[in-house]
This record gives structure tokens, sequence and C-alpha cells, in this order.
């Protein structure tokens, strides 16, 4: 998993969540796994679109290296959304179905979709990757997150691109989980 | 520009936006910024000065950006007509709608078309310039660009002039590689690349706000290159035109609004409770 981890994944700052703890949030989910078989882990935002983004760069990880992960960074976040719950999910935005039984994902627009959440500690530095698909694609990932961009799609650093003046920035790893095919979905209530 | 009424030509764009829908990402509709739109409205009015025009895509709006200053005397050049043909009917009818509201009708016009479709027999070599600011290619060397482009040219009658807006910014390589790509598709088609705006343009983008696009001018010599007819988009460029694993699987974007003649169904009123 560790090797697979730094040549590419998905990387997203987790966190409290539409007025919800992180820990009640990660044990519902863990509780989503054992019903469902796989987890919807919901987001917003605009920088990582399910369609354009998460789900092309899945597919050509797995089907170069046989699976692609998340890995989650935890923060105080102070999110506080409607707490809707999605009710339907598309993969492609043209059709849609009921969100399985199990499932409760609530003031997201978007979803990974996973497997069980595991958690490990890995210090990571975002300098040494780059952004992988989209119109950032090349752009180095510590420069990347910041301000409200706090998620993306990465990939290791060309090494043609050393010697820029990105300095190191560490980035604590608790979580990690591998997606599951659709690998991301768009949510609606 | 240095003679350009400044307060009226913004708030004629202002017009303009306020008729726009919202941008739906995930087609890559990324609207430019406001001063930009001025900008580019404005050296398309040189650029393309009493030409029948056809734009392929415009969410933005630049076509009706040009009608709308030159009919309130803004701008001194601008094209003869612009037709605007789109796969988003929400665009098609905020055009029109426009059009209808500010007697614009005869200047400017919109159609529901698909650029994986051919283009409708009617419009091969019927126009003198075309526009078009498409998906930028980022992970497709410049390919979903090249399918805009195609259309372009078969809109295109002898002599015309094309204005392709593309992603430009030296930080990020992708928007170099489909740079080249797209200037070698455009020489290999007998094009002629006669001006370049370098890093021209912004656009409302969270995670690359700095992002620029340029404008290039082409124009056909004679009728080099001249096209007489249009196929379908073929099956592979489909399945990978917003890029590998990114496949455009759809035909239209319908509006459930008229064109705002339909109440929005995305907010309700709250009412006091005594």
């Amino acid at each position: 998993m560790q090797n697979q981890l730094l040549e590419a994944f998905v990387f997203m700052r987790v966190g409290n969540h539409a007025g919800e703890g992180f820990e009640s949030i990660l044990e519902r989910k863990r509780q989503e796994f054992e019903d469902a078989g796989k987890i919807f882990w919901g987001y917003g935002g605009t920088t990582l679109h399910p369609i354009r983004h998460v789900q092309p760069f899945a597919k050509l990880r797995v089907q170069q290296r046989g699976s692609i992960s998340i890995i989650m960074e935890q923060i105080n976040s102070k999110a506080d959304p409607d707490i809707l719950p999605a009710r339907e999910f598309s993969a492609d935005g043209v059709h849609w179905e009921k969100v399985p039984d199990g499932i409760c994902v609530t003031g997201s627009r978007y979803a990974i979709v996973l497997d069980e959440i595991k958690p490990g500690e890995l210090d990571l530095d975002l300098a040494k990757f780059q952004v992988g698909i989209g119109p950032s694609r090349g752009r180095n990932a510590a420069d990347y997150v910041k301000g409200r961009v706090d998620k993306g799609c990465f990939v290791a650093a060309d090494t043609t691109d050393e010697g820029t003046d990105t300095t190191g920035r560490i980035v604590t790893v608790q979580f990690q989980a591998r997606l599951l095919d659709p690998y991301a979905v768009m949510l609606r209530p | 520009m240095a003679s350009l009424d400044l307060r009226e030509a913004f708030n004629a764009v202002s017009d303009i936006v306020v008729n726009r829908p919202p941008a739906l990402r995930e087609f890559d509709q990324i609207y430019m910024k406001i001063p930009d739109m001025l900008l580019q409205a404005e050296l398309l009015s040189r650029a393309m000065d009493s030409r029948r025009m056809v734009f392929l895509g415009d969410g933005d709006a630049i076509g009706l950006t040009i009608v709308h200053l030159k009919a309130k005397g803004l701008l001194k050049g601008g094209p003869a007509r612009v037709h605007v043909m789109d796969f988003d009917e929400r665009i098609v009818n905020s055009i029109n709608s426009f059009a209808a509201t500010f007697g614009l009708q005869g200047q400017v016009s919109a159609e529901l078309y698909n650029v994986a479709h051919p283009l409708p027999a009617k419009h091969l070599a019927a126009f003198d310039g075309f526009y078009t600011n498409p998906p930028f290619g980022a992970s497709n060397g410049g390919r979903s660009v090249e399918a805009f482009l195609r259309r372009g040219d078969e809109a295109l009658a002898a002599n015309g002039t094309g204005c392709i807006v593309m992603a430009d910014d030296p930080d990020l390589t992708w928007t170099q590689d489909a740079l080249k790509q797209v200037q070698h598709y455009l020489v290999h088609n007998g094009f002629i690349i006669s001006e370049v705006v370098p890093r021209f343009h912004h656009y409302h983008l969270d995670d690359e706000p700095d992002l620029t696009s340029c404008s290039i001018i082409v124009v056909r010599h004679g009728r080099d290159g001249l096209k007489s007819s249009s196929d379908q988009l073929p099956l592979e460029h489909r399945q990978n035109f917003y890029g590998k694993h990114s496949p455009l699987i759809v035909k239209y974007i319908k509006d459930r609004r008229m064109g705002g003649k339909l109440p929005s169904c995305d907010h309700y009123a709250e009412p006091f409770e005594v």
C-alpha cells in the first residue's frame, strides 16, 4: 500500500462536518462499511469533480497499478453545511439511483466511494507530489493545497521539476482507504 | 480601446452576465472574468468586423457581448451577424431571450448543437468568421480543442478568419503541449496564424485562479482547405473527449426553466412564524 501511495493518490483534508464530530463520522462510516460493503465519503467544492477528476484519474491508476487510495489528513474543520441527506447518486451525471441501504451521506454534493477506512500514521512531504489531472496538472501539490483548496489527485513529481523553489510541506496522514468502482459519484437529495 | 466609455461598457457587459445560466463545471464551463470579456469582445470587434460569425460553444456569452456593445454604439466595428451553436439549451435559450428583449434578433441567434454531430449542411462554408473557447484539453494534449476547431474549419468560407481561445500559462506544461498540438493542426489544415495575444484572459476557477488563456487569430487564404462535408466525431475521439477515461456521454443539457420563463427550482421562501 505504501509504495502505491507514493506513486499516486487522492488527498483530502477531513474533520468535523455538518455539525458532526470527526470521530462520530468515522464510527458511522465504519458501520456503513459493515452494512453496505462500501462507504460514501461526502465532500463538496469545485476542485475535485467526481466525473472530470476522480474517475479518470482513478481508472488510469487502477489500470496501471491495480488500485488507488485516498489518504486523509485530519484537521480542525469548521465546515457546517446543511444536513440534508442525499437520496440519489450518479456515477455519470445522467443516470441516477437510490443511495444504497446502510449508507448515509449528508450535506454533500459529491462522494468518494471507499472500502474500509484504516488508521495509520504516515508523514508525507506534499512538495514531492504534483497535481495529476485537471487545469492545475503539473502544479506542485504543496503550492496547490492552500486557501480553499483542501483536496486533490496527486502523483509523484517529475524528477525534472526538482530544483524548483517549492519548500517541503509535511502532512501527517492518519487515515487511508482504497477507492472502489465507480470511485466517485454525484449526489442529490 | 482607449475611446471606449468604460462605465457604459461595463454596464452593458453586466446585462450579459446576469443573463447567463450558472456554469456547470462537470462540462468544463468555466466563465471568463468580466474585464477580460470586454477586452476579448473589443479584440473580436476588430478582427471580425463586418463578418458573419459562428460561435462553436459560447458559455461566456462573448458573441452576445459584442452584439450588445455594438448595438449600443460602444464598439466601432463588430461582426455583421453572430450565430451561436451550443450543446447547453440553457445557453441557447438565454441568448435568444436576450435578443428578443433587446431587439437584437436580426443580429444574434442561437441553436442547440453538439460538436460530436456533423455540422448541419446549411452551415458548411457559410460563415466568414468562427470563434471557439472549448475545453482546454488539460488531459488530452488539446484533442478536445480539435473537435471544436474541426467544426469551425468546416463552417468557414473562403478568406475566413477564426479566433481560438486556449489555455496559455508557461508554468503549466500541459498548456504549452496543447498549444503546440493545436498550432500543428491549424497549419496542417491550411490556416495562417496571423495574431496571438498571449495570457489574455482570467477565469472564475477555484483550483487554478491564475490560469490564463490566449487568443489565436487565424486566417484561411482564399479557398485553401475549404470543406464541403462534415462527419460525425469518431467514437474513439468521443470516448476520450475530455481526456483518457473521460468520455463525452451527454448529447445536450436541457433547460428546465425555458430560458427563465418557468420559475427556478433551486430555492423556496420561508415565511415569518408570526
